[in-house]
């Protein structure tokens, strides 16, 4: 009796999941960021629920991965830290999407 | 299709709870207020109370800087948000616009004009709750389509009753100055004021 091919070999291909979007916390700040032009970060707490320490660690990351862009700006004198999609940032998480969606399907 | 439906969806709640605070029930309300006691007290100024509207405006653009945004965040909106709240404007400019049609026709045709006065108050609540009911459908806030029936209901009421104009647009401006007032209430205890995260401001800051 022949031997049987290695598992790995049945699998269909699995395309590549961006690991920095695919995290529950960072794919709803994705989500979010993606829907919103520009959101302060108090927006983004509390439509996401998590906590100051959290989406600051998230938002380095996403920054750090060129996703996100956080500037300083000034609201009738106040200052507010907003963060926004770049277009890489936009670009990553549409793909990132169909990748999901090619999974599932 | 699934993830359309949950974009869509993240994006209603970010507006929905931007518009939770009950403010824009409670300027609509008081401005209605405002208008029908001078329709009351004093209708020869009618022309003046019109410019003051705009103060409304102004009122509420500050009231949402001053309670909103230190409890809720800044936040932008996309531009096809931006163009629904566009529709609520250019339906009223459009329904301005079919008003001095109207007018003009009603001065042109008397006997056209009589029968629209006789059925004025039908008129006016039907043209007031249908702007309700746009600004419903396009923001998806739900509660205008109330106020659009307690709209139509008040005109309606007054004018089988042949009771003064200013009485429906107290009511309705009752009605939503107290809804405003209880949500504006909620909101404050949902959402008390806290700091804006000085240190992840200051984290954040040094890029």
């Amino acid at each position: 009796m022949p031997d049987s091919p290695p598992a790995s070999q049945d699998l269909p291909a699995i395309p590549d999941i961006d690991r920095v979007i695919h995290e529950p916390a960072r794919l709803t700040l994705m989500a979010h960021l993606f829907v919103l032009s520009k959101a302060d970060f108090l927006f983004l707490k509390q439509q996401t629920g998590l906590t100051w320490g959290n989406l600051s660690s998230h938002l380095t990351k996403l920054e750090a991965a060129g996703y996100v862009r956080i500037e300083k700006i000034f609201v009738e004198r106040k200052p507010h830290t907003i963060a926004h999609l770049t277009e890489e940032g936009r670009a990553a998480f549409l793909k990132y999407r169909k990748s999901i969606k090619q999974v599932i399907e | 299709m699934s993830e359309e439906i949950d974009l869509k969806e993240i994006e209603r709640k970010a507006y929905l709870s931007y518009h939770q605070d009950g403010l824009i029930d409670v300027f609509i309300g008081l401005a209605a207020l405002f208008l029908a006691t001078f329709l009351w007290l004093a209708p020869d100024m009618l022309i003046f109370i019109m410019g003051t509207m705009f103060m409304w405006t102004l009122l509420y653009i500050a009231a949402k800087k001053s309670v909103t945004v230190p409890r809720l965040g800044y936040v932008e909106f996309s531009k096809e948000r931006n163009t629904k709240t566009s529709v609520i404007l250019l339906y009223i400019v459009v329904l301005n616009i079919v008003s001095l049609v109207i007018t003009l026709w009603g001065w042109l045709n008397p006997s056209m004009f009589l029968i629209i006065e006789a059925h004025g108050f039908l008129v006016v609540g039907a043209a007031v709750a249908s702007i309700f009911v746009v600004v419903a459908y396009s923001t998806g806030i739900h509660r205008f389509y109330t106020y659009g029936v307690v709209t139509l209901l008040a005109f309606s009421v007054s004018h089988f009753l042949v009771l003064p104009f200013y009485l429906p647009i107290l009511s309705l401006g009752l009605v939503m100055a107290v809804a405003g007032m209880l949500m504006l209430y909620q909101f404050i205890r949902k959402y008390p004021k806290e700091s804006t995260g000085e240190e992840l401001d200051a984290r954040f800051a040094t890029r």
